[in-house]
């Protein structure tokens, strides 16, 4: 093999090899990021799933809303009244269910993301219901006063007194123009429940002009077992109503789940073929400039398998290299865009990626190499 | 004294824009071991056809090209190839060194290409060096050397692998002619010192007066031949080769 002859190669044209290196690591830093966005919103959904175990969320969804897209719904109206009467159904708890109000108070800038903030007004004394597993980690887990809020910790970031520092227990925070005192902060938690705000139901519904109405009633079965019947019930003797459970929730997080991998796979597999066409490129004038040189090896009796190993090994160079140099570019736009990073999963993620720019590597070596073996020994003869 | 390369009735066509060329035009000649042949001709005279097919990177359209009574015809590209890596050097006119590699890499590159082991090629590049003299500029990069300096790498580098034929495409085409006297004498000591067989390729009847013996080529036909006795001043040389050309 001529990996030393291959490395000089490059060398000659710096410049060149230079810049098509920054174009694969530009293209591996995107793909690294990309897969932290999956996982992030993988292990975000599974979090949520795991919550709503045992649950039913009963609301009134609006023509055209689909729960994937918004859930819970804050568009979602129920009646006060009818949302009393669910509480008092066949099967269901009333003590670990509750009326609950959303209302978004913050949107996110980020693309595919839920809100920042989003106020929940839940019945005091019925928090669990809205948290199911996830606990207050600081402070009183119950809303005892009219002014009180327990704090998600992205709601508790937002909140902050300085940038990057959370609220604390006992400090106070504005919302919509008025002020509230925090009594409890949650564990972490995934996002839905991370950027809650949870205030009595009925200061959430003076403060955001909801009186009367609920956007979903979360209903508990008494019995485990029972949430079979509860649905029943409800579904029967409330035909509007839009029941979701545990399987509806896991249902549709899978669907979008699906279209947003699809999408996020289009984008990485686009990625990948544009490497492969920008180191193809290179390979390919590479090759027809050094024709000559090329015919010199084959002259001098380079085999066509050793041609095809040195252009291969060019092309890898500069894949590898690029993926080498994409974990610290990575990371970097990592911190810059989230404010956080993955190490182990983007080293793990990163580690993954050496198989691609194998792929990417030799893929994009396969035309250049064969223009490169079929240079015949004669074209050493060919005078400038 | 055994032949080493022997062609018989070799013509070579080349299709050029829909129509056909006759480079070389039924050429039957022997080379024994150890002997200095030059093939002397006007361009177009099919001299430089001729001595691809002789080095094994062309192959005649037809007719019989013999390496040690081996037919070329018969072997794959996969042989031939092995062929002028073991068994054939080429001295190019442009001298064709890699532009990456130094005069040592651009020697031990043969050897690396014939599978010799790492510590013989050390061995023999170092050997090669001083005999081309360039031991000092060892680690220079071709566009640093001189033309002359250049084709001695390019000698080098052909004979790294003891080939049992070395064959020259106008070695001192590139050259001014002083450089171009150590070269052809260069030339001249390998095949006189060192048993080497030698065929160049030249339009110059000065290059020529090295060898053992000329062939006239005019037409893709050989028109004359002449073995050159030792004790002959140039200027007999000369004399005898312009009237073997005029002939």
């Amino acid at each position: 093999m001529l990996i030393d002859i291959a490395f000089k190669n490059l060398w000659q044209r710096r410049l060149r090899t230079i810049l098509t290196i920054l174009g694969i690591v530009v293209a591996v830093q995107l793909y690294l990021s990309i897969g932290s966005i999956m996982r992030w919103y993988d292990e975000d959904l599974q979090g949520r799933l795991l919550a709503f175990g045992g649950k039913v969320y009963v609301q009134r969804l609006v023509s055209g809303d689909l729960i994937s897209e918004d859930f819970p719904s804050s568009s979602s109206s129920i009646d006060t009244e009818m949302a009393q009467e669910l509480l008092g159904g066949e099967g269901v708890d009333p003590q670990t269910s509750s009326l609950a109000l959303f209302v978004t108070v913050e949107r996110s800038l980020r693309p595919f993301s839920p809100p920042l903030v989003i106020a929940v007004g839940i019945q005091p004394g019925h928090e669990g219901a809205f948290l199911g597993t996830f606990a207050v980690s600081d402070g009183a887990a119950v809303l005892r006063g009219e002014r009180d809020v327990i704090l998600g910790r992205d709601a508790a970031l937002h909140y902050g007194s300085r940038e990057g520092e959370m609220a604390t227990v006992g400090e106070t925070i504005v919302i919509a123009g008025e002020t509230f005192t925090v009594i409890g902060l949650l564990e972490p938690t995934p996002t839905l429940f991370a950027s809650a705000v949870l205030l009595p139901l009925e200061t959430a519904q003076r403060v955001f002009d909801r009186q009367g109405t609920v956007s979903a009633v979360i209903l508990t079965a008494r019995e485990v077992g029972g949430v079979a019947a509860m649905r029943t019930w409800v579904e029967t003797t409330y035909p509007a109503l839009s029941v979701t459970g545990q399987e509806e929730l896991a249902q549709n997080v899978e669907e979008m789940y699906a279209n947003m991998r699809l999408f996020f796979n289009a984008i990485n597999t686009t990625i990948i073929l544009v490497a492969i066409v920008v180191i193809m490129i290179v390979m390919v004038v590479a090759v027809m400039e050094r024709r000559r040189e090329i015919g010199t090896l084959r002259a001098i009796g380079a085999r066509k398998r050793v041609i095809l190993g040195m252009i291969v090994t060019e092309s890898l160079i500069i894949s590898l290299i690029g993926v080498i140099l994409a974990l610290p570019a990575s990371i970097g736009m990592n911190q810059l865009a989230w404010g956080s990073f993955y190490p182990s999963e983007i080293l793990l993620e990163w580690l993954r990626s050496f198989g691609i720019a194998i792929a990417i590597g030799v893929l994009a070596s396969l035309l250049p190499a064969l223009q490169a073996m079929r240079v015949d020994p004669l074209e050493s003869l060919r005078y400038e | 004294m055994s032949t080493i390369i022997e062609t018989r009735n070799v013509h070579r066509v080349f299709g050029l824009n829909g129509m056909t060329v006759e480079a070389v035009r039924g050429i039957s000649l022997a080379v024994q071991a150890g002997e200095f042949v030059a093939i002397v001709g006007p361009s177009g005279s099919g001299k430089s056809s001729l001595l691809h097919m002789l080095g094994a990177m062309d192959r005649a359209s037809q007719g019989e090209v013999l390496f040690e009574g081996q037919d070329l015809a018969r072997l794959g590209d996969g042989q031939r190839t092995d062929l002028r890596a073991s068994k054939i050097g080429f001295v190019f006119q442009t001298f064709n060194l890699m532009p990456t590699l130094n005069v040592y890499e651009n020697i031990e590159i043969a050897m690396r290409l014939g599978g010799v082991p790492r510590r013989e090629r050390r061995q023999r590049t170092g050997d090669l060096l001083a005999k081309v003299g360039l031991t000092q500029r060892a680690r220079h990069l071709p566009r640093h050397l001189s033309g002359g300096e250049r084709q001695r790498v390019a000698i080098a580098r052909a004979l790294a692998n003891r080939p049992r034929l070395l064959l020259a495409d106008e070695p001192t085409g590139n050259l001014d002619s002083r450089t171009g006297t150590g070269i052809l004498e260069l030339l001249r000591a390998v095949c006189s010192q060192d048993g080497q067989t030698v065929i160049i390729v030249t339009h110059d009847f000065r290059a020529a007066s090295y060898a053992d013996r000329v062939l006239v080529l005019r037409d893709g036909r050989i028109r004359g031949e002449t073995r050159l006795q030792g004790d002959l001043d140039t200027h007999q040389v000369l004399g005898q080769l312009l009237e073997l050309e005029l002939g």
